[in-house]
């Protein structure tokens, strides 16, 4: 499938598929490589560190490192002037809001910097679905399986 | 090298509807740079010269790519639960 997504954010979920190797692990190696600019929020890279780090020790710390370099993912600053977008999202989209939504702290900040971007987003999982960030694989014309998590058809 | 080498060839570029505002805002910024408007300018347009050519995309190393999530794979797991669990409790806060 040749790539059409020229610039995506990347949440930490497509890394940890690949570090667990997880069933979409080769579909999201082979797009995070095709794709020319990534782009991933601070805060996110600090969150994949760290459950690289709980789920494959030290050395899966310095595999994913070594992982965000070679895919020459930019890694973008988390301000102060982020804030009040911050606090948007989550209102509405954090489980904790009213009604809740599915995004936990960490996602929220990968969809503020999608939608800051306006860029589609690298992710796994359902949680995302049920907001209007624009999902990479979608366009890319995967078809995920039911939980969003493997199984990818063309 | 060559003083012809060396030269430099300059061009002439004439900017027209200059909003007010942004010609004295670059006036100003020229001043407290101690530059004519004219370096001013010249350094501006050299600084996203480089930004942009900087920002060429890298082609990436598939092979090495692979190569280091080979290496993940071969890692035994000390924690398999989604990253959801581990970092998070159920009202997606830290835990």
């Amino acid at each position: 499938m040749s790539s059409n997504v020229s610039e995506a954010v990347v949440d930490s979920s497509p890394l940890m598929c690949i570090l667990k190797q997880e069933v979409a692990c080769q579909l999201f190696e082979a797009e995070l490589t095709k794709t020319p600019t990534l782009y991933m929020s601070a805060p996110t890279v600090a969150e994949v560190r760290l459950a690289a780090m709980a789920a494959k020790g030290t050395s899966g710390l310095n595999l994913m490192n070594q992982l965000i370099a070679l895919l020459n993912i930019k890694v973008i600053d988390f301000t102060v002037n982020d804030l009040n977008d911050y606090q948007n999202a989550a209102s509405k989209y954090h489980l904790k809001a009213t009604p809740p939504g599915l995004l936990n702290m960490g996602d929220i900040f990968s969809f503020i910097l999608a939608q800051q971007l306006n860029l589609p987003l690298y992710f796994q999982g359902l949680d995302f679905l049920q907001t209007p960030v624009k999902n990479a694989m979608a366009i890319l014309g995967y078809e995920m399986n039911a939980d969003n998590r493997g199984g990818a058809l063309h | 090298m060559s003083t012809k080498a060396n030269a430099i060839l300059t061009d002439v570029i004439t900017i027209k509807q200059v909003p007010h505002e942004l010609k004295v805002f670059w006036n100003n910024r020229a001043k407290l740079n101690s530059r004519s408007m004219n370096k001013e300018i010249i350094r501006l347009l050299e600084e996203e010269r480089m930004r942009l050519l900087g920002s060429t995309p890298v082609i990436k190393d598939r092979k090495q790519i692979h190569e280091v999530i080979r290496e993940m794979h071969s890692l035994p797991t000390i924690d398999g639960r989604p990253v959801d669990e581990i970092l998070y409790d159920a009202d997606g806060m830290p835990k």
